[in-house]
């Protein structure tokens, strides 16, 4: 079953002073099936951001729509959108967005405080995801204390802490170390055999070469797509770098 | 060129800034302004010939050296807000090729561009108000002569040193900063979060103390004279209190309320709490600034309005009666009535409740039932002591007294004995008399006084126990009539007494509620003048604080909320979450404003006193309409700035 179905999606932008029209997405569509690890890749300004914005319901389309479980989420009401995002979807950012204010541990508990859930029902989702991620011993510190890759772990715990359909991720590994980075894609895998669906935007082969699918991006639409089917790692970040190559190379410019 | 390219930059800079640097502008001219006014009404000379301006003019004084050294010290702290914000766009400058000395140069042009705008600006104003507030101000000390507010040289000169220097200060401590910095620092700078703060108990408790200690001094000051010593002490450990309370005991409560998980892990107060923790420190000093300032508002402005409104009941409580002589000698009381009816008839004004009566006075320490003529103590008092016949001449009733009994009457407070001891001599009370025809009772006074009535003159020569003291005759009256007739009655009564040779043989003293009323209200007026002047200029800094706060703290916090709302936050709760933040930090400082206030309302009411301001309802309602009257601006200065957060976080 498609847990997600991206259909026709277009993206215009207009350019400032009314002058010419920025076309970021001409149509994409594919579909993530339940399970599934899909990777999305593509050059700078390919729209894979732009994409992956529209799919969070931070930005709307000029066209198309995005159904998440069979319901368009461009329908729901303003209102009710935080709500949606916070209990359907789990969101890793480049950056990290972890609040300076706040521990590693209250990091986490965020969107379930802000879904009002009592702090025994807290602690009792954090300790299992706490303990897979590695990070029990260094809840009670501050961003600032802590390394990115150790950051990044609690940015995905954040995440997951909500038990979302779908994990988003806007280039994890963009601001990791090589070693921070294979560990945490290594868990992106692990938490993906255990069920859950992730959609990840990069541009690092490395990364996407842990993914089941590979779609890439040109010119705001899906140019192609690849399945790791089983295939050794190495194999597969093989094929994505030789189709990074078609794309760099052979396009129409 | 090159200067000129220096200058260009330096302007654009003040007005691409100018959300931060219109408010420091035009702090900088509202406070040019109230100096220019208070300069030129403090060397105006025309005020010289107006009787019982002198005082006045002495206050403008003090009030000229009070607002000079307050506006070199907001505009100092306002800009310790601007250089910090700016912090990053000069590292920039340096990071682009500009040396330190280049970045000093636009710094030196930017200060005296905005310098001279503010000055400027304020001097213009200064020259425009200035006139309005002196009309106010001879309204409020009851004069109506046109006297001209002159524009004065002498004034706008020493307007100029102020802020030179207060310029001069500011230039030097930012170049002292940008010289101290390194690029990468100063790009850096701006973000640099501040570490957890530990909860220092030794701060904690020393703040405890000395705000008790300051409390409790105000509360538990005896005596009028007493209070004027105790109260800057008072004032320096409620404001050390304050500060080390804010401090320390913020960050305790904080920390405790986070360590509640049930309370904690609310949407409201888990995003309120940990943000307020987060930048406590630096919170903690500009609320304890803001709540200093609000105490001051309050205190200044209703002790000097409680003082003005309060002109007709101090003059009361100093004149029983509206005119009152004081002689040494029954000899000449035939004539002072005659002349009193004679000079009433020519003024078409009536002598009313005239009362005499020879008594005699002396102090004495009342220790419970006994009063000692050698005691020195704080419980000395004032005594009257009179036959009957004196008193019932002083418009009192008539009683009769054995020879071991007594009338008894006490300005403050009851007696509540049925016995007095006079040295030796015992005497028993057999009325304690709830009113007296030539005192009133009051609710505190600077000084406790007693007045005893005997029999005849023989039990008063007895309560002498053989010492000799002073004699004199009171005598006094009121007027019917208008006041302008009252007021020209008593000159002129006055003026007769003395040209009367056996009057003025023995006249002591005469004083009128006519003669002192003038002088009362130009002091009183005066003092309310600088009141509302320094209550003025104690705001607009407050606001001013409020509003920095408010700006660089919406600059930090609309990175956070973005985050907030990428994880699932409405805006709804976002504003929600605003609000209850703001508002907490916001009322806290109103909230411990008003309780130091209060607690100041002891020591505030009988410093009141020594200037006959005996009544506690009158003090007590003057200061809580003072309250209700602040609290509304307060509240409007919340919005206003409240918006400006709200606008910078949610942007």
């Amino acid at each position: 079953m498609a847990i997600l179905e991206v259909k026709g999606l277009k993206k215009t932008y207009a350019a400032r002073l009314g002058g010419d029209k920025v076309h970021a997405l001409t149509g994409v569509s594919f579909s993530v099936e339940q399970g599934e690890f899909v990777a999305i890749m593509g050059e700078s300004g390919s729209g894979k951001t732009t994409l992956l914005n529209i799919v969070a319901s931070f930005d709307k389309p000029t066209g198309g729509d995005v159904l998440l479980e069979g319901r368009s989420i461009l329908q729901i009401p303003e209102d009710r959108l935080a709500a949606f995002r916070r209990e359907k979807l789990g969101f890793v950012f480049q950056d990290f967005n972890l609040l300076d204010t706040f521990t590693l541990r209250d990091n986490i508990f965020l969107p379930l405080v802000l879904a009002g859930k009592n702090h025994v029902e807290m602690a009792r989702r954090l300790t299992p995801l706490a303990d897979a991620l590695g990070i029990a011993d260094i809840l009670g510190k501050f961003p600032y204390e802590v390394s990115g890759g150790q950051k990044q772990r609690a940015a995905v715990a954040r995440a997951l802490i909500t038990d979302p359909k779908l994990l988003m991720a806007d280039e994890p590994t963009g601001a990791l170390d090589s070693r921070a980075a294979t560990a945490l894609m290594q868990q992106f895998e692990r938490l993906n055999r255990e069920g859950q669906t992730i959609l990840m935007v990069t541009h690092s082969a490395i990364a996407a070469s842990y993914a089941g699918r590979v779609l890439f991006i040109k010119d705001g639409q899906v140019f192609q797509q690849i399945y790791r089917a089983g295939r050794d790692r190495q194999k597969m970040q093989q094929e994505i770098a030789d189709t990074l190559l078609l794309l760099s190379g052979g396009g129409q410019g | 060129m090159r200067r000129f390219l220096y200058g260009r930059l330096a302007l654009s800079n003040l007005i691409k800034n100018r959300r931060l640097t219109l408010p420091y502008l035009l702090a900088c001219a509202g406070t040019t302004m109230m100096l220019y006014s208070v300069v030129e009404i403090a060397l105006n000379k025309g005020m010289l010939h107006l009787p019982g301006s002198a005082f006045v003019q002495s206050l403008m004084v003090m009030g000229q050296l009070i607002v000079s050294v307050f506006a070199v010290i907001v505009l100092f702290y306002t800009n310790g807000f601007l250089i910090k914000g700016r912090m990053r766009e000069l590292g920039l400058y340096a990071v682009l090729g500009m040396e330190k000395r280049h970045i000093a140069q636009v710094l030196a042009l930017e200060t005296l561009f905005s310098g001279l705008a503010g000055v400027g600006l304020g001097l213009l104003a200064g020259m425009l108000f200035g006139k309005l507030l002196f009309l106010l101000l001879l309204r409020m000390v009851g004069k109506t002569a046109a006297l001209p507010f002159q524009i004065s040289l002498p004034a706008i000169v020493q307007t100029c040193v102020v802020f030179v220097v207060a310029f001069t200060l500011i230039l030097v401590s930012n170049l002292r900063a940008v010289g101290k910095a390194r690029p990468m620092e100063l790009l850096q700078s701006a973000k640099a979060g501040e570490r957890e703060p530990k909860t220092s108990w030794f701060a904690a408790i020393l703040g405890l103390l000395s705000l008790g200690g300051g409390y409790g001094l105000a509360l538990w000051v005896k005596s009028p004279i007493e209070a004027i010593g105790i109260f800057f002490v008072a004032v320096l450990l409620v404001i050390l209190g304050t500060h080390l309370l804010f401090r320390a005991g913020s960050i305790a409560l904080l920390k405790l309320l986070r360590a509640s998980k049930s309370y904690y892990y609310k949407p409201d107060h888990f995003i309120s709490v940990s943000g307020m923790i987060y930048r406590m420190r630096k919170n903690a000093t500009g609320l304890a600034n803001i709540c200093i300032l609000c105490t001051m508002v309050l205190v200044a402005v209703s002790t000097t309005v409680s003082l003005y409104l309060g002109v007709e009941k101090s003059l009361r409580a100093q004149f029983p009666r509206s005119v009152e002589l004081y002689l040494y000698d029954q000899g000449p009381l035939g004539s002072v009535r005659l002349l009193a009816e004679d000079t009433a008839r020519d003024h078409s004004v009536a002598v009313d409740q005239y009362a005499q009566g020879e008594m005699s006075r002396m102090y004495a320490d009342l220790q419970g039932d006994t009063l000692d003529y050698d005691g020195v103590a704080a419980t000395v008092q004032r005594c009257y002591f009179m036959p009957m016949e004196a008193y019932e001449t002083l418009g009192g009733e008539r009683q009769e007294l054995q020879e071991d009994e007594v009338l008894l009457f006490r300005n403050v407070g009851a007696y509540g004995q049925d016995h007095v001891v006079i040295e030796t001599e015992a005497f028993r009370v057999k009325e304690e008399l709830n009113s007296f025809p030539i005192a009133q009772k009051e609710m505190q006074s600077v000084e406790n006084t007693m007045f005893l009535v005997f029999a005849d003159e023989t039990a008063m020569e007895r309560a002498f126990c053989g010492r000799d003291f002073e004699r004199f005759i009171y005598v006094g009256f009121d007027l019917k009539g208008s006041e302008e007739d009252a007021a020209a009655f008593s000159s002129d009564f006055y003026e007769r007494c003395q040209a009367d040779e056996a009057i003025q043989a023995t006249l002591i003293s005469s004083d009128s509620v006519y003669a002192q009323r003038e002088t009362w209200i130009a002091t009183n007026g005066g003092f309310l003048f600088l009141g509302l002047f320094l209550g003025a200029l104690f705001m607009l800094s407050m606001v001013l604080i409020i509003y920095y706060k408010q700006v660089s703290e919406g600059l930090e916090d609309s990175e956070r909320f973005i985050i907030m709302q990428k994880v699932g936050m409405s805006r709804r709760e976002v504003q929600r979450a605003i609000n209850s933040q703001v508002v907490t930090v916001f009322f806290l400082p109103l909230a411990v404003a008003v309780l130091h206030t209060f607690v100041a309302f002891p020591v505030l009411s009988k410093m009141l006193a020594l200037f006959f301001i005996n009544d506690l309802w009158h003090t007590a309602f003057c200061m809580l309409g003072t309250i209700a009257a602040f609290s509304v601006l307060y509240v409007i200065a919340y919005f206003l700035t409240a918006r400006v957060y709200y606008r910078l976080v949610t942007r």
